[in-house]
């Protein structure tokens, strides 16, 4: 798989086809990967696939605007990539996408917690991680390792792409957002106890928001100072502001890729309120964000006969 | 205050060219309703970010009412129509996360219809007056 993407990507750059490419590269620690955009065919060596690669890749393609860049996606990258181009950050002709059907990213995280040393080493094969620490080997399941966006996503293959290696994999098809719908039927004093212990977890580091390739705003609400919105520090209902309207952004326009999850260092359930927004999209508006890149996002355009019971 | 005594205070985002021409027409008319309603201006509907909704009430205002032209009267033609999208997640959403339906409310109100913003505000008090101060200021104390 590596040596076919890294072919490809040589013959690119020969062919002056790209100027940039958006990869993955092995990381200083084996457990982490690292995202980067190179320019040169020389820096391919170190480029690496495998279930680590939980960051979307489409992330940085609205600051490389005017560029030919070479990307390599997933599911769920190709889907936000439509979705940059619904917007106009990125053009078609502006991108050669490589798709590579997923089976899954691991929770690296969770498999640290139950390996109980230091990783330093791994090994993934069809479905089963080989982990090594410096005293201990052990061999764990890869599908009780996975995120748990990845375990109910519904488009692994991409959905849009110049090149596909690999072979298509079926997606899941049940329903996704299983747990917005239990949350959804708590009471509201009991929804609002269970968001306020789950939120006042966060520290206000933003990576949620750095690592979502719709978030790419010159300037963040949380960091205008004229309007200022909202305080700095760890007031809950500061932080209870910011992850509203961080969630109500992306209405119409999270592909649910869990990278706001994974990139959290504080473990919170940030995918129960994009989720809801997803939910009610879907079955109020028929919409399903990054599938086709010809039709508008959902609050970007209106149909006369929309839900209406809500106003007096 | 007491709880007897309790007297909401409530913002009203009105569109200038329906419901602010509607809240002037209740009061030309001498229609009695609530004194508790504060109002912004805003040149339509469209126009109001929910940004500004969740920072009212994160400020402690107790409740907030939206309100503009009537579908297919939009000054601007279309506006609302996008508002009404906007507004149904935001509202949705709000629910989701625990602060109590009642508190963010939405009406159309043309520029005739005095009477009718009249009947909105009183309903808007009486549903913000049940619910008592606004929590989301209370969270340090939760």
């Amino acid at each position: 798989m590596e040596s076919k993407i890294k072919e490809k990507f040589k013959q690119l750059f020969d062919e002056k086809k790209i100027e940039a490419a958006v990869i993955f590269q092995t990381g200083t620690i084996p457990t982490k990967n690292a995202p980067n955009v190179i320019f040169s065919k020389d820096d391919l060596e170190t480029l690496t696939w495998n279930p680590l690669n939980w960051n979307n890749l489409a992330n940085y393609l609205p600051n490389l605007l005017g560029k030919k860049i070479g990307i390599v996606a997933k599911g769920c990258d190709s889907r936000s990539i439509i979705l940059l181009m619904q917007e106009e950050k990125v053009k078609r002709d502006q991108v050669y996408i490589i798709g590579i059907p997923c089976s899954g990213m691991i929770n690296i995280k969770k498999l640290e917690k139950d390996f109980g040393e230091e990783i330093t080493g791994l090994e993934f094969n069809a479905d089963k991680i080989k982990v090594k620490g410096s005293s201990s080997e052990k061999e764990y399941n890869k599908d009780d390792y996975l995120f748990d966006s990845c375990k109910t996503c519904k488009y692994p293959t991409p959905v849009i792409y110049d090149e596909l290696i690999g072979s298509e994999i079926k997606g899941y098809r049940g329903e996704n957002y299983t747990e917005a719908i239990e949350f959804e039927k708590k009471s509201v004093e009991e929804r609002r106890k269970l968001m306020v212990e789950e939120l006042s977890k966060c520290i206000r580091c933003y990576a949620c928001r750095n690592s979502c390739p719709s978030c790419y705003c010159q300037e963040c609400f949380v960091d205008s100072n004229q309007p200022k919105w909202l305080e700095k520090g760890q007031n809950i209902d500061d932080i209870f502001f910011y992850h509203i309207v961080r969630a109500y952004h992306m209405v119409g326009r999270c592909v649910d890729c869990g990278s706001c999850q994974a990139a959290c260092p504080m473990d919170i359930n940030i995918l129960l309120l994009t989720k809801k927004l997803n939910k009610d999209v879907r079955e109020l508006y028929k919409y399903e964000c990054g599938l086709d890149e010809n039709k508008p996002p959902a609050l970007s355009t209106f149909e006369i006969n929309d839900y209406n019971k809500f106003i007096k | 205050m007491s709880e007897e005594n309790y007297e909401p205070k409530i913002l009203a985002f009105l569109c200038n060219w329906c419901s602010y021409a509607g809240a002037d027409l209740a009061g030309t008319s001498r229609i009695q309703y609530p004194p508790n309603i504060r109002v912004i201006r805003v040149p339509c509907s469209g126009r109001i970010n929910p940004l500004y909704i969740i920072k009212a009430l994160k400020d402690g205002i107790d409740g907030v009412l939206v309100s503009g032209c009537h579908p297919g009267d939009c000054h601007y033609q279309d506006g609302n129509y996008y508002a009404r999208r906007k507004f149904n997640m935001i509202k949705n959403l709000l629910e989701y996360m625990g602060i109590e339906e009642g508190r963010v409310h939405f009406s159309w109100v043309s520029a005739s219809e005095g009477g009718k913003f009249a009947a909105v505000v009183t309903e808007v008090t009486e549903a913000v007056k049940k619910l008592g101060p606004n929590k989301m200021k209370l969270f340090q104390n939760t």
